[in-house]
């Protein structure tokens, strides 16, 4: 089912992907219409494949000790354990953002993502802006997503890769004491998943409706 | 898009919500909560594709509801099995069609595109686990 994956026989989904792939770079090629038109475009939709498996799992690593210890031990096998997988062979890591630390995750050459987890990657994730400044300037690229990090953090900025792709678990928010697990999961944000914010305050989602 | 963090303009939304509305055979297009819904980037990528080339080159948008309606029409000539279906693989059936009649793109040239991709290893230049941040920036003072 991958569209990322190098498995030995092309599978239905990989080959109607190179059709779309190749459509695209000859179209491209051709002067026909710009990638970042396409991209432009694709941005529209780009929440609706949304992060939902990776908000479960964060809600439910914030209600049950256990199962975060075993997901920072191992999030595959974690993952696995509520019926999210897909990631033959593929090794995925996730990082406890604390007080201390805020991580945030970045591809430095392509755009390798925990699909599987968190849906398509948005396309902000892809562009060479994304890719340089979150190294040299990850409070920088927090701030223009709104989010202040005190200065007192330490930031740790990670490598995706198509061996070990990373995701982040963020911290739980306040004034979310006996939040059901769906509460909880609705405040996890993709980019929250990705480091350049935190989850949403239950306030920012009360006000929002 | 110069700022990472930018958004796509509300009114692009809306149209593109139009041009959703009008599509044939529109109640068998994946949504969820109401909203079009994707399973695949090559999905979104076919999608986002298709309505680039409509706003940027000005073909009219029938010409691409025609060549779905036709692209589907074959599929349900030829297939009567469901789990085979899938909405986006006909769209792509549908956008390659039109890519040919417009002149944009031959079956061969897509055909050779393909193979090339499919000879390529994923993500062939980033196999490299990286078990180490790349950059840590301290904090400050507390």
């Amino acid at each position: 089912m991958s569209l990322e994956h190098d498995h030995s026989a092309p599978g239905k989904d990989d080959l109607i992907a190179a059709r779309v792939k190749a459509l695209e770079a000859i179209l491209v090629e051709k002067g026909l219409i710009g990638s970042d038109a396409i991209d432009y475009m694709s941005s529209v939709y780009e929440n609706e494949v949304g992060p939902q498996l990776g908000a479960k799992v964060t809600a439910r690593a914030w209600v049950d000790a256990d199962f975060k210890a075993r997901l920072l031990a191992d999030a595959t096998a974690a993952c696995k354990e509520l019926g999210i997988g897909g990631m033959q062979g593929e090794e995925m890591i996730v990082l406890e953002n604390t007080d201390e630390v805020h991580n945030i995750v970045v591809c430095t050459l392509c755009s390798c993502y925990p699909w599987p987890v968190l849906g398509l990657p948005p396309n902000w994730y892809k562009y060479p802006a994304y890719r340089s400044r979150a190294v040299r300037d990850p409070r920088g690229v927090m701030a223009e997503f709104g989010f202040e990090l005190p200065e007192s953090v330490e930031i740790r900025v990670w490598d995706s890769s198509a061996e070990l792709r990373y995701w982040v678990l963020p911290e739980r928010p306040e004034g979310t004491d006996g939040f059901s697990e769906e509460q909880l999961a609705a405040l996890v944000t993709r980019d929250s998943l990705i480091g350049v914010t935190a989850a949403l305050s239950p306030d920012a989602v009360t006000a929002e409706v | 898009m110069e700022r990472i963090s930018s958004r796509p303009q509300p009114e692009t939304r809306s149209r593109v919500d139009s041009l959703v509305d009008v599509l044939p055979f529109g109640d068998r297009i994946p949504r969820r909560s109401g909203d079009v819904a994707f399973d695949h980037s090559w999905e979104i990528r076919a999608f986002s594709m298709t309505v680039a080339l409509h706003e940027e080159l000005g073909f009219p948008w029938e010409e691409f509801q025609r060549a779905l309606i036709e692209a589907i029409r074959t599929w349900e000539s030829q297939q009567s099995d469901l789990d085979q279906w899938s909405y986006y693989e006909r769209w792509m059936a549908a956008l390659e069609q039109l890519a040919r009649s417009k002149g944009w793109a031959t079956r061969d040239e897509v055909d050779a595109r393909a193979a090339e991709i499919l000879a390529l290893p994923a993500n062939y230049m980033h196999q490299h686990a990286v078990r180490e941040p790349v950059a840590v920036v301290a904090g400050g003072d507390r």
